[in-house]
């Protein structure tokens, strides 16, 4: 505990101040898209939203998750702290720690946006009453993808010393990540890349009726196997990860 | 005398090239003891292995009387104190705040904070982020932070290193104070035989990761004693008067070299040989540097 809350001191808002302009961006956004809404709109409102925010998050997470890495790894790397907290306290400490942080970050991040979603509708009076159950499905699977994508970047972080490289990394994963939703869900390559996996939460997919111009969405159904590979990658990921940071000298 | 820290064939190896070699350090408990060798020599890496940042390839190390071992390595540390290489520090945050990480971490209370940074006279900046301190600052704020929880052991590695004059004499004070003022142990490392000389009570020379010399300080001054070396028209006649007035001198590459004396003893033969008519080109005060040490030390020839 006390570990945990040096490691707190030490970032002092700078993580905050990376997710609080992206939480408004995202913010901005989902209300410019639900700002005067049809009837028709209403009575599908979250659901409309949940698609919107699914390629909000695959396309700033990604590159905010590189930041956040970048920000908590880095601050060690750039004042030489390694070698005094090495003696202080045990390294796997420092590592889970820091993923802890991280990890409750992304939490609040998802909660706040869920919240958001929620107001907003409740503002413009969706007719749709909230959809838990796929709320659930698409920040749980999100929040899970972003904890790999930090423990990944938090990896680059350590290992590369131009913190530019890990924030490319980040940027190019992003565009990765939206590119990923083109293809049809199931689909062998989006198993084979980390920023893929935010469209596993997808509930539902938007299909436009040329002839009676309407949207109407059809649901998805839950990839078990694709979330079972995720989970098993985020697991593998933080022991091969804690394993590297173990044994790097400093 | 008990020893704070001694390292038994302590032994690491980089690829094929040992860092260290054998090594048996003994710090005696309540010393500062000069830790000396040139860049590269194996000083950082012994220190980091005493501090277990660095994992010895072979031997064993006793701190404070116990054995480390992965189980027990952060319960020793806990009263030690170390400064290695550069100082640590988050530039984002002031020095009140580093300390007080550092503090929490170490289990010291607020008061401890408020002591150091007397210590280090640091008071007045405690309020300023550590990105706009000088270097000196920092190295003061690192020299906190070790001292932070009353250690009884301090590891510092080239503590004075960046540091304009009046910066490492501070430094040098504030060594020289620690083991009288707060009874600590001080295992300070440098490759500048002078500084040590002026801190320390017991040194040690590291070259190629082996020992070479290890005892009081008193010890390492009878190597580097200082030598008279003169040059005259006629060496042989010179070095003939120079013995009949019962002064030893040897020759070496063109020049008699004579053990140090004292300023009346030196004009006085100096006198004498003009007297016999010895043509004097030049007489020079020369005191072995710390390279000619190392190879005096080793035992290998010493070229002019």
């Amino acid at each position: 505990m006390k570990q945990f809350i040096c490691e707190c001191k030490k970032v002092k808002g700078k993580l905050l101040t990376v997710l609080i302009p992206v939480m408004g961006i995202i913010c901005l956004w989902l209300l410019w898209i639900a700002h005067d809404p049809t009837d028709d709109r209403r009575s599908c409102g979250y659901t409309y939203t949940a698609t919107s925010l699914l390629v909000l998050n695959a396309i700033f997470l990604s590159t905010t998750v590189a930041v956040v890495a970048s920000r908590l790894m880095d601050m060690e790397n750039k004042g030489n702290t390694y070698k005094l907290l090495c003696t202080l306290q045990k390294k796997s400490g420092i590592f889970s720690c820091k993923l802890l942080l991280a990890v409750l970050h992304l939490l609040l991040f998802f909660a706040s946006e869920t919240a958001v979603v929620y107001a907003i509708g409740r503002l413009v009076g969706y007719t749709e009453s909230f959809p838990v159950r796929s709320f659930l499905r698409l920040q749980g699977v999100g929040l899970l993808t972003s904890v790999l994508l930090m423990i990944l970047q938090m990896f680059f972080s350590l290992w590369l010393q131009n913190q530019l490289y890990p924030l490319f990394i980040g940027l190019i994963g992003s565009f990765i990540g939206l590119f990923s939703m083109f293809f049809p869900a199931g689909s062998l390559p989006l198993y084979f890349c980390p920023w893929s996996y935010f469209t596993l939460g997808s509930c539902s997919i938007m299909v436009w009726d040329e002839a009676t111009k309407t949207t109407s969405f059809v649901p998805v159904a839950f990839d078990v196997p694709g979330f079972c590979i995720l989970l098993a990658l985020t697991v593998i990921s933080y022991l091969a990860v804690r394993r590297y940071f173990l044994r790097k000298e400093v | 005398m008990k020893n704070a820290i001694e390292t038994f064939t302590l032994t690491k190896r980089y690829g094929k090239a040992n860092a260290v070699e054998d090594l048996a350090l003994k710090v005696p408990e309540g010393s500062i003891y000069g830790f000396l060798g040139p860049n590269g020599a194996g000083k950082s890496t012994t220190m980091k292995m005493i501090l277990g940042l660095v994992k010895p390839d072979a031997g064993s190390i006793r701190v404070l009387g116990s054995e480390v071992s992965n189980a027990n390595r952060l319960e020793i540390l806990r009263h030690t104190g170390s400064l290695i290489e550069s100082p640590s520090y988050y530039g984002h945050l002031t020095g009140h705040e580093n300390l007080q990480i550092v503090a929490m971490l170490k289990g010291a209370s607020e008061k401890e904070i408020s002591e150091v940074l007397h210590i280090v006279r640091l008071e007045n900046q405690k309020r300023k982020k550590v990105s706009q301190y000088s270097l000196g600052m920092k190295q003061r704020l690192g020299l906190a932070c070790a001292m932070l929880g009353h250690p009884k052991l301090l590891l510092l590695d080239e503590p004075t290193n960046g540091l304009d004059p009046a910066g490492i004499q501070e430094m040098r004070e504030l060594i020289c104070s620690l083991p009288e003022e707060y009874g600590m142990t001080v295992l300070v490392s440098s490759h500048l035989l002078s500084e040590i000389d002026q801190m320390a009570d017991y040194a040690g020379i590291i070259n190629q990761g082996s020992m070479i010399f290890q005892g009081e300080l008193a010890d390492l001054h009878m190597h580097s004693r200082k030598q008279l070396l003169l040059r005259t028209l006629d060496n042989e006649a010179a070095a003939r008067i120079l013995q009949e007035q019962n002064i030893k001198c040897t020759s070496k590459g063109g020049s008699l070299v004579l053990s140090e004396l004292s300023d009346e003893k030196t004009a006085y033969f100096v006198s004498v040989l003009v007297r016999e008519g010895i043509g004097i080109l030049r007489l020079e005060e020369q005191q072995k540097n710390l390279e000619e040490i190392f190879l005096s030390l080793t035992g290998r020839q010493v070229n002019p």
